[in-house]
Formats: structure tokens, sequence, C-alpha cells
């Protein structure tokens, strides 16, 4: 007996879950954090590519001025030594596809800017460089 | 009868003045030869210099993770010593969370970098500020120079670091002349002088023999001739020593001595010149030796073995003694100094290899790599520079763990010492760059370099190849396809039955292609190869430059052949990202005079889809969660990491392969006879590849979903469910490929049920 009550205890609260609105509509999958590979442990959502920001960027900064001077493959070991330094940065890869490009080396210049592109460009201008890169790469 | 003998006398004497003149014409003629041989061999390049081989440099720079003890340990092995205050080039000084340091000028391969004082402050596990001590600004980022970490030697086995006369303290060149040929800058190449004194005082005198060869006598019979002690042989060296003195000055022979002078043996290295002798026995340049370590060195000159520091200290001492007595009495240096440099010891470099190949495995995947681009000849004497990327901390760690690991696995498995063998590669994934290799657990034979080429059967490391090529096809498969885990058989030409069995010789019927790979299930995994076709694999182990094809369905499990090296190839593309990035162990060669000669610039191509690769990786990553990788999940909670274990038939190879976010390494594990090890990829390697990554690694593996990616939770009978759905994984899907049936929690309605069922019975 006292088994029979819960039973129908339990279908009515299923039957009003049924009910409820807040049941999802079948056809729509539920999208998770789009960032994140496991949920008990909070995802670095930059994955890294926050670390060594001043380093990078002065690095960056001394980059132009090597170029600004004429001494591309002297800003390139340095952009190169600020990949070492932070590997997810993707305008430190998007920064070597520009001058490979301007070298006419398609074939490093293409895989710098998708690599920039994986690893994820941040403003419209650089993912219109990177696109550029590749596609100017293909028509060449 | 007079007349008759006065014809006589004069044709004797007519005869002998002819045989005056033969006489005298072959010896203008032999001593036209020797100097022949002198101007030949002494003129442009005089010693096959080999070539130097240096690590990769550390990078100073705010936020570095380099402790205290790290760069302590680091200026220590370039023979940096510790001084209350650092003055002079090679000194430091630790006090509380900061090193100062005077770094030496060094020539990197874009250029020289000055050396500097510089204050390094720290916290617990990192670099807080580079700051210059001069101007007290900070600096953004400084190069420590590179560990030199061997060489490739000429056949002679000779090896030098070449000095010029100006760069060599003038400490070194007054002991030499005091002690060795005190009339040096009189004499012309032989010294009548020097060859009495010293009969005198070897008659008279019981402080040691003394030589009454000049400097240049020495060098004579080091360069061009040998120790024979006959008259002949003496002849000649004095010939040639004057013959030397009429073409070239006291400088230039003396910096030809320095440089020549043999002092010393290490193995089968032989140590010439003051240049090399000086790191090897004291680990620091030339410029930066004490008055008695500068004795230290000149005291070898008369007897390398006889005067060795390491095996006779004693004498060593007793001779360098001499030395400091000798420029006391030549004036130049005064008593307080002679006093003060006496009572000194030795000193010595207690490692005693400064410049030994210090990692062969290393050395010899640089020398392969190098002979791509080089002659064996110009490698082993132009005395070029090559600048590589073995990161010396990383390649310690890893030597360090492996070791402690080994020794515990055959103690567990009650296994003699010594019978596990091992070859580790540790790269960078995002440029490919070699940290650490190692082909033998004796470290330093150089004999049989398992890493490069030992090929063995690689198991279960070829699935993710496998599945890659599946995801390439996102129209037919993702990780929620339910793949068949139903035992079969293969029927070959011959008629024999190949039946897979998985690892625990169940089936499970239907599973998730997510765990068809994270379990490593062996089923599943050659049914889906043989759906897919051999022909395909292969376009994709092409495409992800192996040269490697499978030509029977048993390759499917691994029965393919390759080496650590190899495999790290393999998987590098996964590890990257899907780029083809070549596995480098060299950045650049220069010449002897520091001029660039190569470079190698990174390279990257994408070899495979971005979206096929995240979804591989993410099933590579599962395996570290709960696949058969898990206790990478426990024994390394902070560090994301994917990767795939392989174990051979009879459990006679032990591999894993797998990366973080910074680090890709690849270990494999067996036994030179090829017999069982009783270890399995996830019991063996695994364990070995946790201990190293766990103490190098600092990013775990966390990309970003690609575009037009999205995660949604799946059961395990592949369909779309709650995320609060009992045993339901987070999947990343195409967008354009979603599924969109949705239906409830399968897990849970089951529970429901049977206890429904339960209560009618």
């Amino acid at each position: 007996m006292k088994r029979f009550s819960l039973l129908f205890i339990t279908t009515l609260i299923v039957s009003a879950g049924c009910a409820s609105p807040s049941l999802k509509v079948p056809g729509t999958p539920k999208v998770l954090n789009e960032g994140s590979l496991r949920e008990d442990i909070p995802a670095k959502t930059d994955g890294g590519k926050k670390d060594n920001d001043s380093v990078v960027a002065q690095i960056l900064k001394d980059v132009e001025k090597l170029l600004s001077a004429g001494r591309p493959e002297k800003a390139v070991i340095e952009l190169e030594n600020a990949a070492r330094i932070s590997p997810k940065r993707a305008d430190i890869y998007l920064r070597l596809g520009e001058i490979r490009y301007d070298q006419q080396l398609c074939h490093q210049a293409t895989g710098m800017a998708r690599k920039a592109r994986q690893l994820g460009l941040t403003t419209t201008a650089n993912t219109l460089s990177a696109n550029h890169i590749i596609t100017g790469c293909s028509g060449r | 009868m007079q007349r008759g003998k006065k014809k006589k006398g004069t044709r004797v004497r007519i005869w002998l003045f002819r045989l005056f003149l033969i006489s005298f014409a072959g010896f203008a003629s032999w001593l036209v030869y020797l100097d022949l041989i002198i101007k030949a061999q002494f003129e442009g390049r005089r010693w096959d210099l080999p070539a130097h081989v240096y690590s990769a440099h550390d990078t100073l720079f705010s936020g570095a993770p380099i402790s205290i003890y790290q760069l302590e340990q680091q200026l220590r092995n370039l023979g940096y010593t510790k001084t209350v205050s650092p003055k002079n080039p090679g000194e430091y000084k630790k006090g509380g969370l900061n090193i100062d340091f005077y770094a030496r000028d060094f020539h990197f391969f874009d250029g020289l970098r000055s050396g500097q004082l510089i204050r390094t402050e720290f916290s617990e596990t990192s670099i807080k500020a580079v700051i210059d001590k001069k101007t007290g600004k900070q600096i953004n980022t400084f190069r420590l120079e590179p560990t030199l970490i061997g060489g490739i030697y000429p056949d002679s086995n000779e090896d030098r670091i070449l000095v010029r006369l100006a760069e060599t303290p003038q400490i070194v060149i007054k002991a030499l002349v005091s002690s060795e040929d005190r009339g040096f800058l009189d004499h012309h190449g032989v010294s009548i002088k020097g060859i009495a004194r010293a009969l005198w005082s070897n008659i008279t005198s019981t402080s040691g023999i003394q030589g009454g060869s000049t400097l240049t006598q020495q060098l004579i019979k080091n360069y061009f001739l040998n120790s024979e002690r006959t008259l002949l042989r003496k002849i000649k060296e004095a010939a040639m020593s004057i013959l030397l003195e009429l073409h070239y000055g006291k400088n230039e022979i003396l910096e030809a001595y320095i440089n020549e002078v043999y002092l010393g043996q290490d193995g089968s290295r032989s140590i010439n010149g003051f240049g090399l002798a000086s790191f090897f026995y004291f680990s620091r340049p030339l410029s930066e030796l004490t008055v008695a370590q500068a004795a230290t060195l000149v005291a070898l000159v008369r007897g390398p073995s006889l005067y060795n520091p390491f095996r006779f200290p004693a004498r060593a001492k007793t001779r360098r003694n001499l030395i400091l007595t000798h420029l006391l009495k030549s004036g130049y240096i005064d008593r307080k100094v002679f006093e003060k440099e006496t009572e000194k010891p030795l000193h010595i470099n207690s490692g005693g290899k400064h410049h030994e190949n210090l990692y062969p495995a290393f050395l010899s995947l640089v020398r392969q790599q190098l002979k791509r681009d080089y002659r064996s000849d110009d490698l082993k004497k132009e005395g070029l520079r090559v600048f590589t990327t073995i990161v010396p901390r990383i390649q310690t760690i890893a030597e360090i763990k492996l070791k402690q690991q080994l020794e515990g696995m055959e103690k567990r498995l009650d296994l003699k010492r010594g019978e596990l063998q091992a070859a580790i590669v540790i790269t960078n994934p995002d440029n490919g760059e070699v940290s650490s290799l190692i082909g033998d657990r004796n470290l330093r034979q150089d004999a049989f370099n398992r890493a490069i080429n030992a090929f063995r059967p690689i198991g279960s490391l070829i699935k993710p190849v496998i599945y890659l090529t599946a995801l390439k096809q996102p129209e037919k498969f993702n990780l929620a396809t339910l793949l068949s885990d139903e035992p079969f058989g293969l029927t070959d030409e011959n008629g024999l039955v190949w039946q897979p069995q998985n690892f625990d010789h169940k089936s499970r019927g239907k599973i998730l292609f997510l765990k068809g790979l994270a379990d490593s299930n062996n089923i599943a995994s050659v049914r889906l190869g043989m759906q897919l076709t051999l022909g395909e694999i292969n376009e994709t182990l092409k495409s992800l430059g192996t040269k490697k094809q499978m030509e029977y369905p048993s390759a499917l499990l691994g029965a393919l052949e390759m080496s650590p090296f190899q495999v790290a190839e393999l998987y590098q593309h996964f590890a990257s990202g899907g780029f083809s990035t070549p596995i480098q162990s060299v950045l650049a060669v220069v010449d002897r005079k520091n001029r660039p000669i190569k470079r190698y610039p990174l390279i990257l191509k994408q070899a495979v889809d971005e979206k096929s690769v995240f979804q591989l990786n993410f099933a590579l990553h599962h395996a570290t969660v709960s696949g058969t990788a898990r206790s990478i999940g426990l024994l390394m909670p902070k560090i994301e990491a994917a990767g795939k274990t392989g174990t051979t038939d009879g459990l006679r190879d032990s591999w894993f392969a797998g990366f973080t976010g910074d680090r890709m390494g690849v270990v494999w594990v067996g036994r030179d006879k090829n017999e069982p090890t009783g270890l399995t990829g996830a019991t063996g390697a695994l364990q070995i590849w946790i201990d190293i990554m766990k103490n190098i690694s600092r990013l775990g593996y966390n990309p970003a979903l690609p575009e037009n990616m999205v995660t949604i939770n799946v059961e395990n009978n592949g369909n779309v469910t709650e995320s609060n759905c009992p045993g339901a994984v987070t999947i990343p899907f195409r967008k354009e490929y979603i599924r969109e049936r949705m239906s409830g929690c399968t897990q849970r309605k089951s529970k429901l049920l049977k206890w429904i069922k339960g209560v009618f019975e």
C-alpha cells in the first residue's frame, strides 16, 4: 500500500513536470558554456593569452621600430621570441604573417595568418588583415 | 814528383768543394721544403675547429616562470662565481629574493648582447623584475647566454676554443714566458742560452727537469712534428723554428701557441689551447681567470697528465706555485700577490667536464638535422657555432624523473635493474622546438639513440589517425556517432581469420565514437577503420607528414613500426591544433666570426582543418578524464592535457603521447630484447609522462571552441539530453550537423522504470 501511494504521488509530480512551461521544446539543443571543456574547473577564458601582456606589448613596439629601420629579419626573430613567451597570442602570429606577406613569402604568411585566426583575433582590423593574407596568397 | 803530389791535393780539394756544394744544395733544398710546409700549413686556417653547440637560452622578464634557485643554478652552470659584490663579468651575488649578476658579452646568432650588471627580483616561483643596475631602469627582456653543451669534433678529436692574443690576459702570457721561455722576445726561434741554462739547471737543481726548447720550438713540435726524441727530429725542429720566426712575428707565434698547446684529455676528446682549457678546468672564459688559475693552466704545459689537477691535486698545486715563483722572480707580480695566490686552493671545476657532450642523444639529432645542409667536413673543421632548442632545465627534469620511475617499475615488476629501456621526446607544441630528448636510460651513452633509431610497433597510438579520418567526414561522423563494438572476424587471402579483441575481452554493443577513442576500444576502432578503408586512413597519415602507410588491417591496432621521434612528428599536428610545423633541434648556425650562415625560422602550415582536430583533441582530452589516461586527471589535476596510451601485444611496448598547452611529449618504455615488460601504456610510459609534465608544464590544454561549433549533452546511446542527466557527456558539435532530437534522460527513465517494476513484483 505504501509503495502504491508513493507511486501515485510520483506520477502526479512527473505529470506536473511534463506540463511545466520550462521544459525545453524538442528539437532545440541546449547550448552550454562555449569556452569550457570541463565545467567543474573554471576554464582559463583566454587560454593563457593574457600572460605576460606588458612584456609582449613592448616587444611588439620594438618590432615596429625594427621594421621602420628596415630590419625585418630581426623583427621576425623578436616575434618568434615573443611567441615563446606568450604562445597563445594571436596578434604575434598575425604580425609574423604580415611581415612574411610583405616579403612575398606566402607559404609562411598563410600559415601564420591561419594560426592567428585559430587562436582568436579580437579586432575587426586584425581579422580583416588575416583574411587578406589568406586570400591574397591563394591568388598568388 | 812534387808536381804529382800538388795535382793530387788539388783534385782532393776540388772533390771536397764539389761535395760541399752538393751537401749545401741538398741542405738548402731541405730548408726550402720545410719552408714550404710551414707557409702552406701556417697561413690561413691553421686548425680544424669543431663546431660548438649551444642550448636554448633563458629569457629573463617580469613574469618569467624561473625561480631564484633555477637562475642561480643556471649561472653556476655557466661558470659564474659567487661574490660579495659582482664587479666583473662572470660574477653574481644572491641576497634575499634578488640575484645581481654581471652578464658577460655574448654573441648570439642575431648579434652581440653586451655584458652588463643586472638585478633580478623574484617572487616565490617567478621573476618579478629585471633591472639594469647602471641606470636603475627596468628591462623588458634580457637574454642569458646559453650553455655550451658539446661539439662536433674533427677526426683528430681535438677540441679548442680559439682566442686572439688581444683577448688573452697578460698574466697568462707572462706566466708562459717566464716559466717556459724567458728569452722569447730576444731569440730567433732557438735559444742557445736557454739550452745552456736548462742543461745547467738539470745538473744542479732538484726542482724539476727544465726543457731547453723555446715556445717556438714547442709550437713546431706540436703543430708539425711528433714527440720522438731523436737527433734528426730535434734538428728539424730547430730549423723549422728559425724559418717560422723568419716569416712570422712574435705575436702571431705566441697566439698560435696559446691555441695549439695540448692541456689535457677528456675521454677521447683532447683539450687544446688555453681558451678551451679555461672552460674545462674552471668553467669560465680565459679573460676571467685569477692569477692562480692562470698559473695552474701554464703549469699543465710541461705535462697535462703529470700535473693533472683532478688526479694529482697536490702535485698540480706545487707546480702552480713554481709558476707563481717564476712570475715573482721576473717581476710580473709582487710579493703580496704572490703570497695571496700561493695560498689559494686549486678551485678546479668539480664537474670537470664542462664541455663534454652533455646530451648525446640530442646532439646526434642535431648532427642528423645539420647533415641536410652542411658537409661533414664543414661541421667538423670550420668552427661553426650552432644554436639549438634544448632547454637544459627541462632535460634535467626529464632525466631525473625517468631514472626514478624506471627504477620504481623494475622493483615492482621484480626486474633486474637496467632491464627496462626508454626514450623521450618533448617539444613545444606551437613551434616544434625540441626541449628535451632522451635516447637511452644511460644518459651519457652515445651508442644507440632509441628516440630516433628504435622502430617499435606503436599499438593504439595509431587510433587518433583513424578517428581523425572519420571526423573529416562530418556528414557521417561526429563524437556522438554510435560505433559497433560487436565481435567480428576478418578473413585474409589465405583463409586465416583475424578476430580483434578488446583489452578486457568484453563487448559493449554500441558505444559512442568519443568513448571508442578515449577508452581505446579495439573492436570499434577496427570496424571504423575498415568502414573508412585503409586507403583513406593512409591519406590522413600522408597529410600528417608521415611516410608510414597501413598495408594490413592489423595496422589499425598499431602493427606499424615508428620511432618515438616519428610519433612526436605525428602528434605535433594534434598538439598544435592541426598545424604542421617541422620538429627542429637547430635554430641557427653562424661561422667562427659570428657571421650568420643559416637560420631556421618558424614555419606553420595548416595540415588538418581546425574543427576536425578540435573534436579529435576533445576525445584525447576525454581519455585523460575518464579513459585510459585518466591518471592524468588524478595526478595532474591543475593542468589539462590530452593524449593517447599505447600498448602492444604481450605488453612489449608501453607508449604514451600527449600534450598540454605548452608541452608535447612522447614516452616509450620497453626492453631491447623485445621481451614483455609487464607494463601497459597507462602503467608505464604514462606515469613517466605525468611525472615530467607536472614539473615542466604551466599551461593547460584549453583551446577556444572554433567558430560555428557548440557544445551539447549526449547520452551513451547517442541521444541529445539535458545537462543533469546521469552519465551524459558534453560534446562539441559542428552547428550545421547538430542532431535535433532530444530524448529526455534515458538513464533517469530507466531507473524509474526499475523502481516501478519493483512495486509490482
